[in-house]
């Protein structure tokens, strides 16, 4: 996880962003993205397409808004 | 336990940041269990929700029974009423170097969140919690309210029980 951490905040921000509203799975040593999605539910599958275990692979939501207020926000 | 913020771009410069194009946020990845294996799932420390929710397809995914399951109701900012449903799960946090493990009543709900909302009950209540906004990272510390195991890293690899 230590791993997973730095590099996580080493990934080039302007490639993230290409991903705004879309759900990614991280590597596990989080150097690269496994993963991308709008749905959600795709993402296991993809994983899995990619040589890759969705246990190990973190899932996070990239939001397309600029702001998020409240927790619930989807956007 | 410390996780660094998570930094996000934004479109355009942000009038509240003096026109920075990064957004911070204390991010943190948890593992939640269910009967079908586990995910690590990015949450959001989330000090303003009562209680601790993931999306209800996390919970298909894992195999989390939702049938008959108690239900809670939400009311977002300027938003409609949304219904959770509480399960019983494991989740388990860890920076690579400690880990906490426990049982939590959580919520599921029928959302696709970004990210789970780390709230109160079955989260903030059992940790001791800094934000540290100049440092830009979150620090976790399990408080005497933890329920599960809480275990360290040791020099040589293994792990060992933290001291209470």
């Amino acid at each position: 996880m230590q791993a997973y951490m730095k590099n996580r905040l080493a990934f080039p921000l302007e490639e993230l962003a290409k991903h705004r509203g879309e759900w990614v799975a991280w590597s596990p040593d989080g150097t690269r993205l496994v993963a991308t999605s709008k749905d959600p539910l795709a993402l296991d599958d993809l994983v899995r397409s990619a040589g890759e275990d969705p246990e190990d692979c973190p899932i996070e939501g990239i939001p397309d808004a600029d702001c998020v207020l409240g927790g619930l926000n989807v956007s | 336990m410390i996780f660094p913020y998570l930094p996000l771009a934004t479109k355009g410069p942000i009038p509240s940041l003096a026109g920075a194009t990064v957004r911070y946020r204390p991010i943190v990845s948890t593992r939640i269990f269910g009967p079908l294996g586990s995910r690590l799932y990015d949450g959001c420390v989330d000090c303003a929700s009562d209680d601790t929710i993931f999306p209800r397809s996390l919970a298909h995914t894992l195999g989390i029974d939702l049938t008959g399951a108690a239900q809670g109701i939400a009311q977002p900012i300027g938003g409609l009423a949304v219904p959770y449903a509480y399960a019983a799960v494991k989740l388990r946090l860890t920076d690579g170097i400690e880990t906490c493990e426990w049982l939590a009543t959580v919520g599921f709900v029928d959302l696709p969140l970004r990210w789970a909302l780390l709230g109160h009950a079955g989260f903030l209540d059992f940790f001791d919690l800094a934000l540290r906004g100049a440092r830009r990272d979150v620090v976790i510390i399990p408080n005497n309210l933890f329920p599960g195991q809480h275990l360290l890293q040791g020099p040589t690899g293994g792990v060992q029980a933290a001291p209470p």
